[in-house]
């Protein structure tokens, strides 16, 4: 299995607070579930893979390509997807317009663009509102426009951060499905609270505590460490317990 | 006193109140520099009244956008009284500035100037957003400003701020405008964008 | 469609500049009009430099609205997503900056549309001057590119609008001459324009004051590069956006040098009006009791001014002395030996032809000044003359002196004896008053006589 993300040693520091500490992580393709209590350091490991910060120190290698570098960042991002924690988004851009302006940021092939527009809008069902501007639109409906924008290079390497926050069962469990067919070929790597949604569509997880991995295995793997502790609702919740319990003991 | 700091700071009072005395210690200079030229003292009088309405302009922004609608205390009413406050410390910063002026009248005019071009900003705010609320008033001084060096034809609504201060309409108009911009802010709130953020 | 010109019509389409835009374009054209014609007639020349002009209002609002469109990412929330794109940064945003710059030059192309076609219809003379059109359109497009520049380094909130204040000072406080040395004045290019602009009939004589059209295309072109190159300096730096950089300044610093040595060749260009260079034309005439003639960018105003002059002259017309023709001339200036009567075709110019008629001949040429040189007697002639032809302006019409103490002119003291005198006159019957003018015309010319000689 190819590995496409390859972190070794990686230090985040904003100040004085150490928000990654000399973190080790490879991923192939799947779908990569990152858990972790808040302020963990989840959505800073995952701004460093999308190249939006560059590391204070480690090396970090992402499908194959060194980020350091301008032009293996700019290939690298050609095959990028991500979705912040907190989408912001242009009000008086439609649904078509903010997905295809960041497909051409992207540097899609030009004829490629408007097919893979129409398709990523229709991946998350949205086609029927794909004129109507952003601004118009709910919370669960404007989070699918950010997968949109994520999925519409077909991205080798896919980052999300809290993508499930503001959908609805229905879209979730949508979205789910979304996430094991792009994991097919793909790494798609999830920062979420929500362990059902590990428990659902995660191939691999791991529970990142203090800017450390506490953790890493299947769900399944999780699951079984939960077993006998008594701490959550669901097998799977009691597994994420017991493992940031021996982290911080 | 705690919920009127925080409110304060939501609202970016202090850069506010810098701008403010900056724009006081500007028109000092201005004076220095240009009080020679009649025509560039007549500027002055629209120059550095625009300059702080723009500034309360801006101060009318929500700060928390939707949440605040839902605020149990009334934000409108302490948002008012911000704003007041923030023209009072205005005009009182200009005639303070006004003080090293040799021209007469030159507070009263600049008082009057900032009353309505103050109106005029927050007349603006519900339509267009605190922070974009300035485009109007900026507008008005510039249309005032060529209609004062050139024979083009003068209307009082567009020509007010270059008025002397004893034109007891362009007096009456710009507390017109003061008024209004207060109400309108006071009963429809500046436009609240829920994706913007603060700042 | 290439990527860029697709996000550029992206852009374009959802740009704020877009609901700003009626509001531009609706200021260019007031402003325009309201200044268009001040001469009586419609001259391209003149409507050519006004929609240049238009660039004092365009230029300050552009930038403030570029200011504005630059701090929309940062406003949005949307910097990180940004960030993890492949499109270089400088490409992005020259892709946003075009698409808000596109409205202000739609705002100005309205404006100029608007002046062509009020231009075409009032059928002006002369041809079209396209420099200044151009070096408007470069303001407005400097102006964005510097409101974009400081929209994109500075978060705060009060950039957008000190943007506008600042821009709409720098170019009026350059073209005001607040400054000791005036020649910083001409790196305004409203100071430039501005000059172009007809004030006076007499201007259409002349050549106008050169623009320098190339030296202020290479300032406004260095300060866009400038701009330009500092927005992409925030974000990348490289040996091409250095490049760039100072390519821009050696452009601007190059126009700014050839615009500060060109002071003496603007400002005293014409100074006064008759040093400068008469451009050679054939006059139109009509024929009245005597021809009355004028430059032909007063045509549409000859007939009814010859109509109000072959009036004027009607008592007149056997005595000797009488004109022998009426002309406008690059310099009104009263009545020659020959017979001419100088003119000015304008609605006012009756007056002056009035106050000719009754002084002594004069040399061809400038420098008379028929007003402070009227005696008493002669004003309540020419008073009565003018009523004549046209009693509103003459009510309104006031002899003048010469002032020794302030160098100007005041209204003469004894103002009420001369109106007095003319009622008198005027309330003679015309027999009367063609014996009195037959009797007296030469000596009256000739200031013989005093207000006690009048009937």
């Amino acid at each position: 299995m190819a590995v496409n993300v390859d972190v070794q040693g990686l230090t985040q520091r904003f100040g004085r607070t150490t928000v990654l500490d000399g973190l080790d992580l490879r991923v192939g393709t799947g779908v990569f579930g990152l858990l972790g209590p808040n302020g963990a350091g989840k959505t800073t490991l995952l701004r460093t893979l999308a190249t939006i910060v560059a590391p204070k120190a480690g090396r970090l290698r992402l499908l194959g390509h060194d980020p350091g570098r301008d032009h293996e960042r700019r290939l690298l991002r050609r095959r990028l997807g991500y979705l912040p924690q907190h989408l912001g988004y242009y009000p008086n851009f439609t649904v078509f317009e903010f997905v295809e302006y960041f497909a051409l940021l992207k540097e899609m092939p030009n004829d490629e663009v408007r097919p893979a527009v129409a398709r990523a809008v229709a991946r998350v069902g949205l086609e029927e509102r794909g004129r109507a501007k952003l601004k118009t639109l709910s919370g669960g409906m404007l989070r699918r426009v950010g997968i949109a924008q994520a999925i519409v290079n077909e991205p080798d390497l896919l980052l999300l951060d809290e993508p499930t926050a503001g959908l609805d069962p229905e879209q979730r469990v949508i979205f789910r499905a979304l996430l094991r067919e792009i994991g097919v070929d793909a790494t798609v790597i999830v920062s979420t609270h929500l362990v059902e949604d590990v428990a659902a569509a995660c191939t691999e997880v791991a529970l990142l505590n203090a800017g450390r991995i506490a953790f890493r295995g299947t769900p399944e793997e999780l699951t079984t460490l939960g077993e006998g502790h008594a701490v959550g609702d669901s097998p799977l919740e009691r597994g994420y317990s017991r493992a940031l319990a021996g982290a911080r003991s | 006193m705690r919920l009127v700091w925080l409110f304060l700071r939501s609202r970016l009072a202090g850069p506010a109140l810098a701008g403010i005395a900056l724009t006081a210690l500007l028109a000092v200079a201005w004076e220095r520099w240009f009080g020679h030229e009649p025509e560039a003292m007549t500027a002055a009088m629209i120059l550095f009244p625009l300059v702080v309405a723009c500034v309360i302009g801006t101060g009318a922004h929500s700060a928390f956008g939707e949440t605040e609608l839902t605020a149990s205390l009334s934000l409108p009413l302490l948002r008012g009284v911000y704003l007041a406050g923030l023209i009072a410390v205005g005009a009182l910063a200009l005639l303070l500035a006004a003080l090293a002026w040799t021209l007469p009248d030159d507070g009263g005019t600049l008082a009057r100037n900032l009353a309505g071009l103050s109106g005029l900003a927050l007349l603006a705010a519900p339509v267009v957003g605190g922070r974009l609320s300035w485009i109007v008033p900026v507008t008005l001084a510039m249309a005032a400003q060529l209609l004062a060096i050139s024979d083009l034809p003068s209307w009082l609504a567009l020509t007010w701020p270059q008025a002397s201060f004893d034109n007891d309409r362009a007096l009456a108009l710009a507390l017109g405008l003061l008024g209004s911009g207060l109400a309108a802010v006071h009963v429809f709130g500046p436009k609240v964008a829920r994706d913007e953020a603060a700042g | 469609m290439t990527a860029t010109m697709r996000l550029f019509t992206i852009e374009a389409r959802r740009s704020v500049a877009l609901w700003f835009f009626p509001l531009m374009a609706l200021v260019a054209c007031w402003y325009a009009d309201s200044r268009m014609s001040p001469i009586g007639v419609s001259l391209w020349r003149h409507n050519s430099a006004q929609i240049g002009e238009t660039l004092i209002l365009l230029a300050p609002l552009m930038g403030g609205v570029a200011a504005w469109a630059a701090g929309r990412d940062r406003r949005r929330g949307v910097s990180d997503l940004l960030a993890t794109t492949p499109l270089p940064a400088a490409r992005r945003q020259l892709s946003g900056w075009g698409g808000t710059l596109v409205w202000g030059i739609a705002a100005y192309l309205v404006a100029g549309a608007f002046i062509v076609m009020v231009t075409l219809r009032a059928n002006a003379w002369g041809t079209p001057s396209l420099a200044p059109v151009i070096i408007g359109l470069l303001t407005i497009v400097a102006a964005s590119a510097i409101g974009y520049l400081v929209g994109s380094l500075i978060p705060s909130r009060l950039a957008p609008p000190l943007v506008p204040v600042a821009l709409f000072l720098s170019i009026g406080l350059l073209n005001s001459g607040w400054f000791h040395d005036d020649s910083v004045t001409l790196l305004s290019p409203w100071t430039l324009i501005d000059r172009q602009l007809f004030q006076n009939p007499e201007a259409v004589f002349y050549e106008p004051a050169p623009l320098h059209p190339l030296p202020m295309s290479l300032w406004l072109v260095g300060l866009t590069g400038l701009a330009l190159a500092g927005v992409v300096l925030a974000r990348r730096r490289g040996v091409a956006v250095w490049s760039g950089l100072a390519c821009s300044a050696v452009v601007a610093a190059t126009g700014a040098a050839l615009l500060l040595n060109a002071y003496d060749d603007v400002f005293q260009f014409g100074v006064p009006w008759e040093r400068a260079e008469l451009v050679p034309y054939t006059p139109v005439c009509v024929e009245r009791s005597i021809p009355v003639c004028a430059h032909p960018a007063f045509e549409s105003l000859l007939d009814e001014q010859a109509d109000r002059i072959d009036l004027l002259i009607e008592p007149l017309r056997w005595l000797p002395g009488a004109p022998a023709r009426a002309e406008q001339l690059p310099y009104a200036s009263g009545m020659y030996a020959d017979g001419t009567l100088t003119i000015d075709p304008i609605s006012s110019g009756v007056e002056m032809a009035a106050l000719a008629l009754v002084q002594a001949p004069v040399e061809p040429g400038p420098g008379w000044n028929l007003q402070m040189h009227v005696q008493p007697e002669q004003a309540v002639i020419a008073r009565w003359l003018a009523r004549r032809v046209d009693a509103a302006s003459f009510e309104q019409w006031d002899i003048m002196l010469h002032d020794p103490v302030s160098g100007g002119t005041i209204r003469d003291p004894i103002q009420n004896e001369i109106d007095a005198a003319a009622a008198r006159f005027s309330a003679l019957d015309s027999d009367t008053q063609r014996r009195w003018l037959e009797e007296n015309y030469v000596n009256l010319r000739e200031g013989l006589l005093s207000l006690e000689d009048l009937p």
